[in-house]
């Protein structure tokens, strides 16, 4: 998949500007960002959830095995999603119909993209929780959602999401409804998975260390934008854009006593807020008189890409 | 000094009843028998899933839930057994921060109104113009501009309003303050600033905390104790560098190693899937922690183990405590 300068507005306010990235095969590319950035938003534009609501998409392309998927017709695009590409969401109880019984909800899905008849389907149902590893697959299948467990309609949900076998599959914040116990197991779930079939994988997140732990590469947005890409490793290794940095050291570790965190100054704009130049300068701690007025183009430096004028290595 | 004692806490929920006379009701054991002291000044954080009951025992430790059983003092006046009418003035003593700030704040009040209440409640203060230079002085402390205060909650971010909760809970100087998740709900960087501030106003007012999370990186940096609760029970308390240092409990040890790290060398290595936390509706024999716990023998599903000192202040409740190895890279 190749997402090409998508740009999203509501009403006169632009939410999403100019967001580029591409996913391959077996990788798992992590966007990472705080409330109201723009991440929930650009994958919801990508699986064309968008319609009929407020939002528009007003510039770009999302090439999907070749074709671009904004441009394709309505029924087209249906047989694209939940065969080609899935998706899963943050909240699994609100994800799931209450009044149907988990099999049923499995087998509808399996039913839309394959001629297959009841039974068949019932037993392909039976074989994705094996898959997500739930025990007791054939008896769980009669379950109504609210008798299984937080991390048990995940792994639901994300059975679905396998049902017709896709080659992306975009998760928005799979684990942050869940505990942390139960998080490092969906992600390792995950990971597995992904593994075994090789399908790319889009994960959305604001948790650096669940970023950290699963993606190859990452894209930090901030107000709409992507401010920094690279791979996992470099990026945490040498974060260029001040904001990443800022975000790496204000989270409290478990791991090593800190008696007071630098915190980023400020808060998260509004999306009706107007910011000239940098939008990230308000809150810059390497912030010069430039960055208010001139807004930083994307510079590539090796494999990774930023948008500041004054990177973190240049400065400190 | 000991400012806050609390001995075998109990919080039950009926959650369903006996239709048969005589029968036993179904209770929900949301707090079962826990024990802890609080110094004056000194940082308690309660860690735990959800579910552990650790929320319960904040709110009945300020009497938003009727306790079943137990005793809890305040400088050594009990208070459990209080009616309300007698535990008000007590109220100004223990406040609380609530996660939510989108819900704590009463949307039709202004912030003047919202941070004057608690000082006109609790007789402190009458007039407008003795309370106003408190409430200015108060808002400049917690980081907001003393001009707000004729502004509405909705004109606030979440951070913002957070900090206007720490002010109202602030301005009365209170010997305890109960918070419960206030960091949860926000963004990184803004958690980062609020943490900052609580651990500020908390050194220089010296006022004494319970803080109620369940995220161990936050419980480091604020905490002088922590107190691990695994489905109604303590299963181990002690200073936080034992607790971090030195995790007995298997359930502490799979906590801290469920944290993803973003440096790969602080990576504890993968520890075995070993299903979810059991429900306290419908908990566990013995040890509620047996069915997960890679140690577990058969005493385990017998006999729910008692918390025993392992080094001055450390106590941990395994039955088998020093018997294994935790696996880690570090």
């Amino acid at each position: 998949m190749d997402v090409q300068n998508l740009s999203i507005s509501v009403g006169n306010n632009p939410i999403v500007r100019n967001v580029s990235f591409s996913i391959e095969a077996g990788k798992t590319l992590g966007i990472v960002g705080e409330s109201g950035c723009g991440k929930s938003l650009t994958s919801l534009a990508i699986m064309g959830l968008l319609e009929g609501t407020q939002v528009r998409l007003t510039s770009g392309r999302v090439i999907f095995e070749g074709t671009d998927i904004l441009k394709v017709s309505v029924s087209e695009r249906r047989a694209l999603l939940g065969s080609r590409m899935a998706m899963i969401f943050q909240e699994p109880m609100t994800s799931l119909n209450p009044v149907y019984r988990i099999g049923d909800q499995i087998v509808e899905m399996i039913l839309q993209h394959e001629p297959v008849g009841r039974t068949a389907a019932m037993q392909r149902a039976a074989d994705l929780l094996r898959r997500v590893r739930i025990p007791d697959p054939e008896s769980r299948l009669k379950s109504f959602p609210h008798q299984l467990s937080g991390g048990m309609r995940q792994r639901v949900m994300i059975a679905i999401a396998l049902a017709s076998n896709p080659v992306l599959l975009i998760a928005d914040e799979p684990t942050t409804a869940l505990d942390v116990t139960v998080q490092a197991q969906i992600l390792d779930l995950l990971e597995e998975l992904k593994t075994e079939s090789g399908m790319g994988v889009i994960l959305i997140s604001h948790d650096l260390g669940v970023i950290a732990q699963t993606c190859h590469s990452v894209a930090v947005m901030y107000r709409g934008q992507i401010v920094e890409a690279c791979s996992t490793v470099e990026l945490f290794a040498n974060p260029l854009h001040p904001y990443t940095g800022g975000l790496i050291v204000s989270i409290p570790d478990a791991y090593s006593n800190v008696d007071e965190l630098n915190a980023i100054p400020g808060r998260v704009p509004t999306i009706d807020e107007r910011i000239s130049g940098c939008a990230f300068h308000p809150r810059c701690h390497c912030a010069k008189d430039n960055c208010s007025t001139q807004a930083p183009q994307t510079i590539q430096r090796a494999d990774h890409l930023y948008q500041c004028h004054y990177p973190l290595e240049a400065s400190s | 000094m000991t400012l806050l004692a609390v001995d075998d806490l109990k919080t039950w929920f009926t959650i369903e009843k006996s239709w048969k006379p005589g029968a036993a009701d179904k209770v929900l054991k949301a707090v079962d028998g826990i024990s802890f002291a609080i110094e004056e000044g000194e940082v308690l954080s309660v860690v735990g899933e959800s579910g552990c009951g650790k929320s319960t025992v904040g709110r009945t430790l300020t009497k938003l839930e009727a306790a079943t059983g137990g005793t809890a003092s305040l400088s050594g006046k009990e208070f459990l057994s209080m009616s309300n009418a007698e535990f008000r003035p007590l109220r100004q003593q223990i406040q609380m921060i609530f996660q939510d700030p989108f819900a704590s704040l009463n949307p039709r009040m202004t912030i003047e109104q919202t941070v004057s209440e608690p000082l006109k409640i609790h007789g402190l203060a009458q007039s407008n113009a003795e309370i106003r230079p408190l409430i200015a002085d108060m808002l400049s402390k917690v980081g907001l501009d003393p001009r707000v205060m004729k502004r509405f909650p909705h004109e606030f971010s979440g951070g913002q309003r957070q900090r206007i909760a720490i002010a109202r809970v602030m301005i009365l100087s209170p010997s305890l303050i109960i918070a419960d998740e206030p960091v949860s709900a926000l963004d990184v960087s803004i958690q980062a600033q609020v943490l900052n501030l609580l651990k500020k106003l908390q050194s220089e007012s010296g006022v004494a905390m319970l803080f109620i999370s369940h995220d161990l990186g936050v419980v480091r940096l604020i905490s002088d104790r922590v107190a691990v609760m695994y489905l109604g029970r303590i299963v181990e308390i002690g200073p936080k560098a034992n607790i971090f240092n030195n995790p007995s409990h298997p359930y502490t040890q799979l906590l801290l190693d469920s944290i993803p790290q973003i440096d790969p060398a602080k990576r504890a290595p993968k520890v075995a899937t070993l299903g979810e936390p059991a429900s306290a509706a419908n908990p566990p024999s013995g040890c509620a922690f047996h069915p997960r716990c890679p140690y577990a023998s058969k005493l385990c599903s017998q006999a729910a183990p008692e918390l025993q000192v392992l080094e001055s202040k450390h106590q941990v409740a395994c039955h088998h405590v020093g018997q294994f190895e935790r696996q880690v890279a570090a």
